[in-house]
């Protein structure tokens, strides 16, 4: 049981952490409990200093590499002139600011790179092999193992090899006499999500699932003996990898009950946010012996329905020492109201209060588009989005001059989130007509384009552009003789960097368009830039893939076989079932709208009748070029 | 060239959007009860496609909705030009930002409003939601 390790770690604490409440855990509760095996790692505890913000300080005063944490013998020298004289310790002499540069920093979740001088034309077996026999019996476990140049390349994740390393240099003989000399240096790997780190990731992932009681074992990952055979560098301290390995569990198991990161050094917790939504089912999340500093940071996370924590060994843990047991409890059950295992101790069970559950609390389903007259304005929608779009990412926009009113007013605003960079959205920039940002009234005035000449020739220095009709929703939400209001999302990508998969984007467009005559003109129009969520990026990958694999005849814009999600029930979804079959064909056929209706309800709507019967007679050369006229 | 009161107008546009914005947004998180005195009689709301009208029935449809939390990232305002509103002052809004739905993550919304003064009161004649991502 989980219990003796607590035991072993935390003696100070008592058993339960309400003594005089018996009502814990009964045997109902620990058969449906899940548990992880112990794995029987190194137990060791590296060197866990305390964040020490004026050592930190200091450092940083010395601009030079960043040690973060360090160890207390470490700290000791460092203090050795006491209090406020810090400082002066690392201004001293050149001498000793080069000593101390040679010496190979504790770096709280950081890596250590290896270099070795001239390195390269031994070989990494002789080099490995040399220094493996000089730090014995130490394993040597080498990551990223490269040449870089001359020089032989290669990292350690365990500070103690790091240490041992160092101080082999200069101290032996290389097969042709020459001494060997290497410099190690504590870093942040940054770490490419390359086809082989996610295979080998995959795979460890698999290793360490249990089906039975669908739990993850996760536990100092990095030394899965899958990534070490491979020399793969892989901290799941790492923003984009942790966000990574949530993708890959919520894409294989998403019922994932109990997952454990122990022993991974994990100070950040944003990262496992994506749980909240991605990992519903998870109710037992083991973070032991990580450096967890703050008990706030574990907000981030308060979405999550868990029933079953371990944080021991982290640094929030230590700052509850000197309180009232009853605190920690509390803190935690702040941010989880239904734990009654911490730490591996169980809990009274909590009395939590009669609200509605979160997890019948459903939203309504979202429609791919509300047409408020399905009838004529259902036409007329369509009809305006194929035209415009077409010419807009036609290449030559100047037949758009006569879709607008002569006094027609345009705007540009992009949303950029404060952890998203500006650089996706730089050619935009310059017209972001942002009013939480452009606060000067005759800036706004400015950036309002007004007069069709104007905004035509704002959309002359546009991007050119490729939209995804496949991925629009269209929302026609007033149609009268008046006045038409359309709304149109999607997704769109720029297309001189099509082939390099340059990153695509969300807009928002808000049109109001008066009908005059036969025709119809656009007197108002909102344009809104987003950034694209993860969810469509990967569509979008996916889809660009299936473009690559079937060749460049197929449609650049055919969208995915969507599913008939549409078709529930009801006349209006029956409506925009058979508009989306429309479009789905006219993409992949290059048909336009209007045949490739007809085609559709000669076929009785089935679509992949109409695909047929479509290549059928495009074969035998039977259908007209008017079909293909947009 | 714009004449002064065009000028006026935008600039009300703008103002009028973000203070209509803010007790928006303040109300839907806060105050929901309250939202039925910011739409028309006749209004519409379109929620993620799905259509909505009348300021009772739309009402219910908020309060139904989980718990909120909005943030406002972006803005847009215009004047709704007369050809389209036969005189009437009308404004379209834009909003995108993020919406938090109960203990789920922040996701990212966009949300058209158009606003006319009825009354001497400003209401909503269209509402027209949409997560980014489909739900």
């Amino acid at each position: 049981m989980p219990n003796k390790n607590f035991k072993r770690n935390r003696l100070r604490r008592p058993k339960s952490y309400n003594d005089h409440d018996d009502r814990m855990a009964g045997p109902h509760m620990d058969s449906r409990r899940v548990s992880f095996k112990n794995q029987g790692r190194d137990q060791r505890n590296r060197h866990q200093g305390p964040w020490d913000k004026k050592k930190l300080r200091a450092l940083l005063l010395q601009n030079d590499d960043i040690d973060m944490g360090g160890s207390a013998g470490e700290r000791e020298r460092f203090n050795r002139g006491g209090g406020d004289q810090r400082h002066d310790n690392f201004r001293g002499s050149r001498e000793d600011r080069k000593k101390w540069k040679k010496r190979v920093k504790f770096m709280m979740g950081g890596y250590y790179r290896i270099e070795v001088w001239r390195g390269s034309k031994y070989g990494k077996t002789e080099l490995l092999k040399l220094l493996g026999s000089y730090i014995k019996p130490t394993p040597l476990v080498p990551l990223e193992v490269k040449s870089d140049g001359q020089d032989f390349i290669f990292s350690v994740e365990n500070f103690e090899v790091a240490e041992k390393l160092q101080s082999a240099d200069n101290k032996m003989t290389l097969s042709d006499g020459f001494r060997l000399k290497l410099q190690v240096r504590a870093y942040v790997p940054n770490i490419e999500l390359n086809e082989k780190l996610m295979t080998t990731m995959k795979a460890a992932l698999a290793a360490r699932y249990n089906v039975a009681t669908k739990a993850l074992d996760l536990t100092h990952f990095q030394s899965d003996q899958v990534l070490t055979s491979q020399e793969l560098l892989c901290a799941l301290n790492r923003p984009n990898v942790m966000s990574c390995i949530i993708e890959l569990i919520a894409e294989c198991v998403p019922d994932l009950v109990a997952l454990s990161l122990n022993k991974n050094n994990l100070s950040a917790v944003e990262p496992l946010k994506a749980m909240i939504d991605k990992l519903p089912h998870l109710k037992i999340l083991h973070m032991a012996k990580n450096n967890i500093k703050d008990v706030k940071q574990l907000d981030n996370l308060s979405g999550l329905k868990l029933e079953e924590v371990n944080l021991d060994g982290n640094p929030l843990v230590a700052k509850f020492q000197n309180l009232p047991q009853e605190d920690y409890v509390r803190a935690i059950r702040q941010r989880f109201p239904r734990v009654i295992k911490l730490d591996g101790v169980d809990l009274p069970k909590p009395i939590i209060f009669d609200l509605e559950d979160d997890e019948v609390l459903t939203l309504p389903k979202s429609q791919f588009s509300f047409i408020c007259d399905p009838g004529q304005g259902n036409v007329m929608a369509k009809t305006f989005i194929e035209q415009y779009y077409q010419i807009f990412d036609s290449g030559d926009r100047t037949p758009l001059l006569q879709a607008y009113h002569d006094n027609a007013h345009f705007s540009l605003s992009c949303f950029i989130s404060a952890q998203d960079s500006h650089s996706m959205f730089t050619s935009y920039m310059s017209e972001n007509r942002n009013l939480k940002r452009v606060t000067h009234e005759e800036r706004r005035l400015k950036l309002l384009k007004i007069g069709k000449p104007a905004i035509v020739d704002y959309f002359k220095n546009f991007p050119q552009t490729v939209h995804d009709p496949a991925t629009f929703v269209v929302d026609l939400v007033f149609f009268t003789p008046e006045l038409i209001q359309l709304v149109v999302g999607g997704l769109y990508r720029e297309k001189d960097k099509f082939n390099e998969g340059s990153p695509i984007k969300y807009f928002n467009r808000s049109f109001i368009i008066v009908p005059v005559g036969a025709g119809f003109c656009i007197v108002n129009e909102e344009l809104t830039l987003l950034y694209p969520t993860p969810a469509q990026i990967k569509l979008m990958s996916s889809k660009l893939k299936d473009l690559t694999d079937s060749g460049p005849s197929s449609a650049a814009l055919a969208g995915p076989s969507v599913p008939a999600q549409a078709a529930t029930n009801g006349l209006d979804n029956d409506i925009l079932a058979k508009q989306r079959l429309v479009t789905e064909l006219a993409a992949k056929t290059q048909m336009n709208l209007a045949w490739s209706e007809k085609c559709l309800v000669e076929t009785n709507w089935n679509a992949e009748q109409a695909m047929f019967a479509f290549c059928q007679l495009r074969d035998t050369g039977k259908i007209p070029p008017e079909a293909f006229q947009k | 060239m714009l004449d002064q009161e065009q000028k006026t107008q935008i600039d009300m546009a703008c103002r009028t959007a973000e203070e209509f914005t803010k007790h928006y947004y303040e109300n839907i998180d806060k105050r929901r009860q309250l939202m039925v005195k910011f739409y028309m009689d006749t209004a519409v709301l379109v929620w993620n496609g799905n259509g909505i009208i009348g300021k009772d029935e739309i009402s219910k449809f908020l309060t139904a909705l989980p718990l909120t939390e909005h943030k406002v990232g972006a803005l847009d305002a215009q004047r709704i030009l007369d050809t389209a509103v036969g005189g009437k002052l009308a404004f379209l809004i834009t909003v995108a930002g993020t919406v938090k739905f109960s203990s789920k993550n922040h996701r990212p919304f966009t949300q058209n409003f158009m606003i006319t003064n009825h009354e001497d009161k400003w209401k909503i004649v269209s509402d027209c939601f949409r997560c980014q991502d489909p739900l």
